[in-house]
């Protein structure tokens, strides 16, 4: 109760902003044990280990501070969610960027391009400022995959539970999925609820990759692979994050790996409550029968199929290699992970082009996946062809489907509002790169600026260019890091959260 | 022959006899607007057949599908997108006609010549013509006489005909056209059309004398009156089609500016300029929310590009002024003249090529000449996203979207919705589309020309950047890339709605 006294803000605001500041404080304290991992492995390997017990003391401390000078009644609700969630995916990357900072690393030393790293890790994006990833210490880089395995956990949570609830962009169609109650309870015990069985399939699912890719080492499949790299790769693919350890991402390991990540990253990007019931439950029709699965199953298979004629058509690839490397890089595009097992930069101009619209699909809702998502994409063509229907036919009224259950309006809504801001943004994002750019002389085409915009906020990673999958985005100026750092939070985030924040209504009382 | 007819309409619920008939009988009464470039033709000696040709050929197909389809004539509401749609097609190609026949070999392939009449014909101003100086008198002037003609159509449809056919939202404007809807739409169509006509006409007229006395007076010695008339015939429609190579840089500020305002004029909604104007009321200009965000749209675009102009040093003084205001006038409303060649900004000035290209989507507003999105949707696409998020917080909080001060019923508010999310579809399809063809055929073209050149045809804006920038033309794409700009100027112009029904299975079912 003390502590009310220091933020008298909610008694003039209809937001409970110290409960908000409260429970992010509560989450920083939770990262702090996140650095243990990191520092046993700079033991093991003879690297410093103070920058991570540096963070996890800062970290620790200023969440447990925190938290006893927010402490109070603790209500947060629907209302304070969208803050919440604003403030956990900035706070969290911020300090989880202190190990970069403090190890003497001089790609990461400045505190932009170090939040920038630390960002498109939490968010699970892929995108790196590092232009020698083999320079870095094996702690350090265990700590970058690792920052998108904790994002990618984050991210289960954001996506099944925290925005369902706060009906950002038509998310609230995920809601009837949940078991448990609504609205009216308070938020934090219900998303413990579902946060922890999936959590439990998330954490499996790992463990299964980290298995599976160490035995590759062990029977002397894959020479490249062993604990460390498959501890590293499996915590980037179930996240679909999209970091790797070695300069050529996926391309530095043999077949058989890249097509196991390959399938991973596909399960990985399946809604995790249906994957779930198939997984946990043995109910495989909830795959099965999932008009989104299939839409996904389709636009993976179209964006393999489209990429593989260009590559045969331009003799870039053949036989096995060419559909492993058309598959592979239309399923970590799509996904949203971001691997490359080839520099598509020197592919065709088409199969760029193809790369570029894949990276707008999305993986599905519920998944680790960013951008706009398969489901989204359905709904919205089944809204242009019902209106087109009525615009001939006013009398009939055409309720939109989705699995058989009739969509309210409100969630259409929400859809099409989504979508209208994600290409708004992505418009403003890809300007303003390009004008940046002129601005300090950096040679950045148009195209490449699309695809930068285009893979920062649909957390995708690498985009076109010096930005391509073995580049790095370090040639941005600090200006444009800075957009992209914004691109890729608001992204993850689906926009609505923070685009709320910015309405008066939602600080009125 | 009746009998094939009544077999169509046994089968399916659209009376495609009485559509053909009705755009049969447009095609008659377009048939006389070939005598103008006849007489022309006479008076500057140049070949009189290509024109007469033309109107006989337009005239003969008019009376046949008139006759062939006599007797039905009930055309509702449901028949009117059929209508719109072919009449347009039907039209461009009519006025392509005279280009094919004349010895000009700029226009002479028939791919070449129908995307010249597509482009007077929706107003968009995009030409495959390298060489204006090259063309003969009467062809000039039956350019920019189709794009008047197209600016006639184009009142008719944006103020009578889509409203009707509730397209995108276009509701909004109803209340500008009374009379039940059920009505046969011909009668009040009719009604609406002069009164707008009047005044479409009555301004070109002013325009043609001011233009006119200018170079009477010397102000602008390259004026003459076949430029006056031209220049008009290209501006109040917001086509874009001029007489010099170089469009109208090489008149004199004083026409320029006074294209700027006349161009501002006819991006603005005719309902209302009629009702300012002619009824004598100024006020509603001031209390019309899409007036207001038009004007403001442009004023804050001039002040912007002046800034990036003057910095970059491209231009400074009045120059800079007029150029950036001149340039922001015709793109925003969908003209498309141009007053400098804004494609050499793309390296000076990045930013000022990008303002270009953004100023292709806000368009004019409704009920005005102009293609692209119109203002009008903007502005509900704002309000509806602010009440989206306002109601994300507060689910309770129910309030109807209002435009000048008029609740919008959802309905409406749905039609914008996919309207603008077709028309992004569509530019981005189409942007895609050139982008491979021009691969397939080693086209030069980048990804920003691409973007540039569907949106402006999409939009019915004219120019874009790179070989198709204001000074370039259109014809080094292939014959594929002109199919699809063709369509992309079709469907832009037509609102797609109309052409997107054609496609649905629900429209043809009885």
């Amino acid at each position: 109760v003390a502590g009310r006294v220091w933020i008298p803000v909610p008694r003039v605001l209809g937001v409970d902003v110290a409960s908000a500041v409260n429970l992010v404080a509560a989450v920083l304290k939770y990262l702090a044990a996140a650095f243990l991992l990191p520092a046993l492995v700079a033991l093991g390997s003879d690297e410093p280990v103070w920058p991570f017990l540096a963070a996890a003391g800062i970290t620790g401390a200023t969440g447990f501070i925190v938290e006893r000078v927010t402490r109070g009644e603790q209500l947060v609700g629907v209302r304070e969610g969208f803050l919440v969630v604003a403030l956990t995916w900035l706070a969290i990357p911020l300090f989880g960027s202190l190990p970069y900072l403090f190890a003497d690393e001089a790609q990461l030393a400045r505190p932009v391009d170090a939040y920038f790293e630390a960002m498109s890790g939490f968010t699970a994006t892929g995108a790196t400022l590092l232009t020698d990833i083999e320079a870095l210490d094996r702690s350090l880089l265990i700590w970058r995959q690792f920052t998108q395995w904790l994002g990618g956990m984050g991210i289960i949570v954001l996506a099944v539970a925290v925005l369902p609830r706060l009906r950002v962009g038509g998310r609230q169609l995920l809601q009837s999925e949940l078991a448990g109650p609504t609205e009216v309870e308070r938020l934090t015990a219900t998303i413990r609820e579902t946060a922890r069985r999936l959590w439990v399939l998330y954490v499996g699912l790992t463990l299964a990759a980290i298995v599976i890719l160490t035995l590759y080492g062990w029977t002397g499949l894959d020479d490249e692979m062993d604990l460390y790299e498959a501890t590293a790769h499996a915590f980037s693919t179930l996240a679909i994050g999209g970091f790797s350890t070695q300069e050529e991402s996926i391309a530095a390991f043999a077949a058989v790996t890249q097509w196991t990540i390959l399938v991973l990253l596909v399960l990985a990007g399946i809604n995790f409550l249906r994957l779930y019931l198939v997984l946990v439950r043995g109910r495989v029709r909830a795959v099965s029968r999932d008009d989104e699965f299939r839409l996904y199953l389709a636009f993976l298979a179209a964006g393999s199929i489209l990429l593989l004629i260009e590559l045969l058509a331009g003799d870039l690839a053949e036989g096995e290699s060419a559909v492993r490397e058309a598959m592979f890089q239309a399923v970590s595009i799509m996904t949203t992970a971001g691997f490359a097992t080839a520099d598509y930069t020197q592919w065709s101009a088409l199969a760029e082009l193809t790369l570029l619209v894949l990276m707008f699909l999305g993986a599905s809702a519920g998944s680790t996946g960013g951008s706009i998502k398969v489901i989204r994409h359905l709904l919205m063509f089944r809204i242009i062809r019902r209106e087109l229907e009525q615009t001939v036919h006013r009398e009939m009224i055409v309720p939109v489907r989705m699995n058989g259950a009739v969509v309210d309006d409100r969630a259409l809504r929400g859809v099409v509002t989504f979508i209208v801001l994600y290409m708004g943004l992505f418009a403003f994002g890809a300007l303003g790169l390009v004008v940046d750019a002129t601005r300090v002389n950096v040679e950045v085409e148009s195209f490449e600026a699309l695809g930068a915009a285009a893979a920062c906020l649909g957390n995708v990673g690498p985009a076109f260019g010096f930005a391509g999958p073995f580049g790095s985005y370090a040639p941005f100026s600090d200006l444009s890091t800075g957009v992209l750092t914004g691109l890729m939070w608001l992204g993850r985030l689906e926009i609505i959260p923070v685009a709320v924040l910015l309405t008066r209504g939602y600080w009125r009382a | 022959m009746t009998s094939f007819a009544g077999r169509v309409r046994m089968s399916i619920g659209v009376e495609v006899g009485a559509s053909l008939n009705l755009v049969g009988a447009l095609l008659k009464y377009f048939s006389l607007a070939f005598a103008l470039p006849v007489a022309l033709a006479l008076g500057y000696s140049e070949p009189v057949w290509p024109f007469l040709a033309g109107g006989i050929i337009t005239a003969a197909l008019g009376f046949g599908m008139e006759r062939f389809t006599e007797g039905k004539e009930a055309v509702s509401v449901r028949e009117g997108f059929l209508v719109v749609s072919l009449t347009w097609l039907l039209v461009a190609a009519v006025v392509a006609i005279p280009y094919v026949l004349s010895d000009d070999a700029q226009l002479s392939r028939p791919i070449d010549a129908y995307f010249e009449g597509m482009s007077g014909m929706t107003t968009t101003g995009s030409s495959v013509v390298a060489d204006l100086a090259a063309l003969d008198k009467s062809t000039a002037m039956w350019r920019q006489f189709s794009q008047w003609l197209g600016g006639m159509g184009i009142i008719v449809l944006a103020l009578a005909v889509l409203p009707r056919l509730r397209i995108g939202g276009r509701k909004l404007m109803e209340s500008e056209a009374p009379g039940p809807e059920l009505e046969a739409l011909s009668a009040s169509i009719r009604d609406t059309a002069r009164r707008l006509w009047f005044l479409y006409v009555a301004l070109t007229g002013i325009l043609i004398l001011v233009l006119a006395s200018f170079g009477w007076t010397g102000v602008d010695e390259r004026m003459h009156l076949f430029d006056a008339v031209a220049h008009a015939f290209g501006a109040m429609p917001t086509g874009g089609f001029g007489t010099d190579p170089r469009s109208v840089e090489p008149f004199a500020p004083a026409s320029q500016w006074v294209l700027a305002l006349f161009m501002a004029i006819a991006g603005a909604n005719f309902a209302l300029l009629y009702r300012a104007f002619v009824r004598r009321k100024p006020v509603a200009l001031a209390r019309d929310e899409e007036f207001r965000l038009y004007v403001a749209l442009m004023v804050v675009a001039s002040l912007v590009l002046v800034v990036v102009l003057w910095e970059a040093g491209i231009q400074e003084g009045e120059a800079a002024v007029r150029h950036a205001v001149f340039q922001t006038v015709s793109i925003m409303t969908t003209t498309g003249f141009a007053s400098t060649d804004f494609n050499e900004w793309l390296a000076v000035a990045p930013l000022a090529a990008m303002i270009i290209v953004a100023l292709m989507f806000p368009g004019g507003s409704a009920g005005s000449t102009a293609g692209s999105i119109k203002v009008v949707r903007h502005l509900v696409i704002g309000r509806v996203l602010r009440r989206e998020l306002d109601q994300t917080v507060h689910p309770e909080y129910v309030v109807p979207i209002r435009v000048n001060r008029v609740t919008v019923d959802e309905r409406t508010v749905r039609a914008v919705i996919a309207f603008v999310l077709l028309y992004v579809g569509i530019f981005v399809a189409g942007a895609v589309l050139l982008l491979l063809d021009a691969h397939r055929v080693g086209l030069e073209l980048s990804p920003f020309d691409a973007i540039a050149a569907s949106a402006t045809t999409l939009g019915n804006v004219g120019p874009a950047f790179g070989f198709a920038g204001p000074m370039g033309s259109f014809a080094p794409f292939s014959d594929v890339s002109k199919g699809i700009m063709i369509v992309l100027m079709w469907i832009g112009r037509l609102e797609i709605i109309p052409v997107a029904v054609l496609l649905t299975r629900a429209y043809w079912r009885a």
